[in-house]
């Protein structure tokens, strides 16, 4: 069925206890994830946006099993594999694979881009050498690079070379789903096109599902089917790509949206601007989360989480006052 | 337009490493004047944080050296003078914001002293007191709460988006004239980017100083900046105002950069269009035009391009033989 979720993920919360100043406090928690739900089907791209220290990364990392959930449950096509033992997980680690933000510490600066890319094959099939070597010399020209540059180190390419190499490794045995933290954002504008559409073309060649973290909201709208909008360790809203960037209803999201600087310097508006910073993780107030920032906080938002309610079966959003936020919201970029 | 503040001139930069002299700055020329903004936007590599440097004169000893051009400055060349005379303006009449706060911002110095060393250098009229009144003032100028409570802080308690404010004080303390800002919003979120761009041009509109903004994002030029240089591989390839930048690009590295931008807009997800290729390496740079190699608009002729600007306008310059054959996509 194609509506099956790929990977499904209830209730997952990661909470990082913290150092207590004194051997009688209390424990406290970082909730860096903190009860989320997600679906992603196959060959679909989830878009995951939010401030540095809202989760994303934790969430990323959790899902691949980096780190050690606290509660809750991750289903990859009906396996629940928080369940499972490191060792259990390794014949499903080549279905889901990972792309890191960094090219140039995410790879071996003392491996060859021979050796870097054989890894995988040498760990989960039994090729011989010579068959290494051709998947090796494929994989290279599938990302638009010189087969013959596999004898290189990686210090001798440029960096959006260099993600290309970190994406050649992770589609190596064909994963099912591509977790991507912030592939773009250390890379030039006219580069990271480049590699946005490489992954746009791999993604529709093999039907890879892909779960895209990253900070700049253009590079999610243009890659996106759906967006998750997290807010300390909690989606706030989530919405078909479109409808999310049309009909913003959670005040957070559309803060985020007005802030993005317009590449249009002929368009002069009013801009909303959310004040103060993200608060601290660590045991937050009760309550809606962004109530410390939001203009339209009353006490029952003081009191009482808003729980993610769909609103249709493409957007759901976390306010209690997501009726009346309609009206807050005018597009920047109605032409 | 009024008198320019700071007029740049060919000036050229070299550095000199092991496997050669490289040719970092190629006649880069433009100039600031007291209330705009000029944005100088580019990809890594191009020289736009090395011209930054330069006109600071901050270009590090022995490898990077200014081999010709001028820099004037109220009739004052910046290449001729020595560093005494340097030290004088830099900080007091020419200010610059960096784009990591924590490596700008001495980490075993409280934010209060940092700010007073400004006074302490520049101006030494003032007494003990008043300095500490006016780095005071400074920190509440920039949108610190508790600003009391903060000057005693070290930088490593405060978050990036307080620390960019802390340099923005430090920076604006003397109300320099000219304000260089290399990517000082880079390193943060878009939220706090926002704030902080709002705030530099809130105090670029109360004391009129000129301001020099190196980004390599579109989208914030198009919000902040009056008249845009483009930078490619060293030289400046093509001047505009903001408007026309964006509107009727001339220059082909320049809509090729625009159009790889993802736009907001637009549903769904088309190829972008994309420059092919790489910026060539600085040892390795092709004759004439630098750009050539990954021009589709390449010809014969290109092999011998100069620096020189082409005019299209007053205030519209390209760097390219061949703009006026390009049609617009």
């Amino acid at each position: 069925m194609p509506n099956e979720p790929l990977l499904e993920i209830k209730n997952l919360k990661k909470y990082f206890p913290v150092k207590k100043s004194s051997l009688f406090d209390k424990r406290r928690y970082l909730m860096a994830v903190d009860d989320i739900n997600l679906k992603i089907r196959p060959g679909e791209t989830l878009g995951i946006v939010g401030e540095s220290g809202c989760g994303k990364s934790t969430l990323a990392k959790t899902i691949a099993r980096l780190y050690e959930h606290t509660s809750g449950q991750i289903f990859f096509k009906n396996t629940e594999i928080t369940l499972l033992s490191q060792k259990q997980l390794q014949p499903l680690r080549p279905k889901i694979q990972y792309i890191f933000q960094d090219p140039y510490e995410s790879l071996n600066p003392r491996h060859t881009v021979a050796n870097i890319l054989e890894e995988p094959f040498i760990i989960h099939t039994d090729l011989s050498p010579l068959e290494r070597k051709i998947e090796v010399k494929n994989l290279l020209e599938k990302v638009g690079l010189a087969p013959d540059s596999d004898q290189k180190y990686p210090n001798e390419f440029s960096g959006g070379q260099r993600q290309r190499i970190g994406i050649a490794r992770a589609i190596a045995l064909k994963p099912e789903i591509l977790i991507c933290d912030e592939p773009v954002s250390a890379l030039d504008v006219s580069v990271q096109s480049q590699i946005i559409n490489l992954l746009i073309a791999l993604q529709q060649e093999l039907n890879i599902a892909i779960l895209f973290i990253a900070h700049d909201l253009a590079v999610v709208k243009h890659i996106s089917d759906r967006i998750a909008v997290m807010y300390l360790g909690k989606i706030v809203e989530s919405a078909t790509s479109d409808e999310l960037f049309k009909t913003p209803r959670h005040p957070y999201t559309q803060f985020l949206l007005d802030a993005i600087p317009n590449p249009n310097p002929a368009i002069k508006r009013v801009k909303r601007r959310i004040q103060g910073e993200l608060p601290s993780p660590i045991d937050p107030a009760p309550g809606c989360r962004f109530q410390s920032r939001c203009p339209m906080a009353t006490d029952q938002c003081k009191s009482l989480l808003p729980e993610l309610l769909s609103l249709s079966d493409k957007h759901s959003v976390a306010c209690h006052h997501q009726v009346d936020s309609v009206g807050n919201w005018s597009s920047p970029w109605a032409s | 337009m009024s008198k320019a503040l700071l007029t740049v001139s060919d000036l050229c930069v070299d550095f000199e490493t092991e496997h050669g002299v490289l040719n970092v700055l190629d006649h880069v020329s433009f100039n600031l004047y007291p209330g705009k903004t000029l944005g100088l936007v580019g990809e890594s590599g191009c020289g736009k944080s090395v011209t930054s440097l330069a006109l600071m004169k901050l270009l590090q000893k022995p490898y990077g050296c200014i081999r010709a051009g001028s820099i004037l400055f109220k009739g004052q060349d910046l290449v001729q003078c020595d560093a005494k005379q340097m030290q004088d303006l830099r900080g007091n009449r020419i200010a610059m914001i960096f784009q990591d706060p924590m490596t700008a911002l001495n980490p075993v110095k409280t934010i209060g002293s940092q700010i007073v060393e400004v006074f302490n250098l520049h101006r030494q009229e003032l007494t003990k007191k008043e300095r500490y009144q006016c780095a005071l003032e400074m920190l509440r100028k920039v949108g610190i709460s508790d600003a009391q409570f903060r000057m005693a802080e070290f930088p490593h308690q405060l978050s990036g988006g307080m620390r960019q404010r802390v340099m923005i004080a430090i920076a604006l303390s003397c109300e320099p004239d000219i304000l260089i800002a290399d990517e000082p919003t880079t390193a943060l979120d878009v939220t706090i980017q926002a704030q902080i761009l709002d705030l530099m041009q809130d105090l670029q509109k109360e004391n009129g100083m000129a301001m020099l903004f190196i980004t390599h994002d579109l989208g914030v030029i198009a919000e902040l900046c009056d008249d845009v240089a483009v930078m490619y591989a060293g030289r400046v390839i093509e001047k505009a105002s903001v408007i026309d930048l964006f509107s009727q690009a001339k220059h082909p590295y320049t809509k090729g950069l625009l159009d790889s931008i993802p736009q907001l807009f637009n549903d769904g997800k088309g190829a972008l269009k994309t420059i092919e290729g790489q910026v060539p390496s600085l040892l390795n740079m092709p004759t004439g035009c630098r750009f050539r190699n990954r021009c589709q608009y390449s010809q014969q002729d290109c092999k011998s391009l100069d620096h020189n600007l082409d005019t299209h306008s007053e205030n519209h310059q390209i760097n390219c033989k061949h703009w006026r054959e390009i049609k617009d996509a």
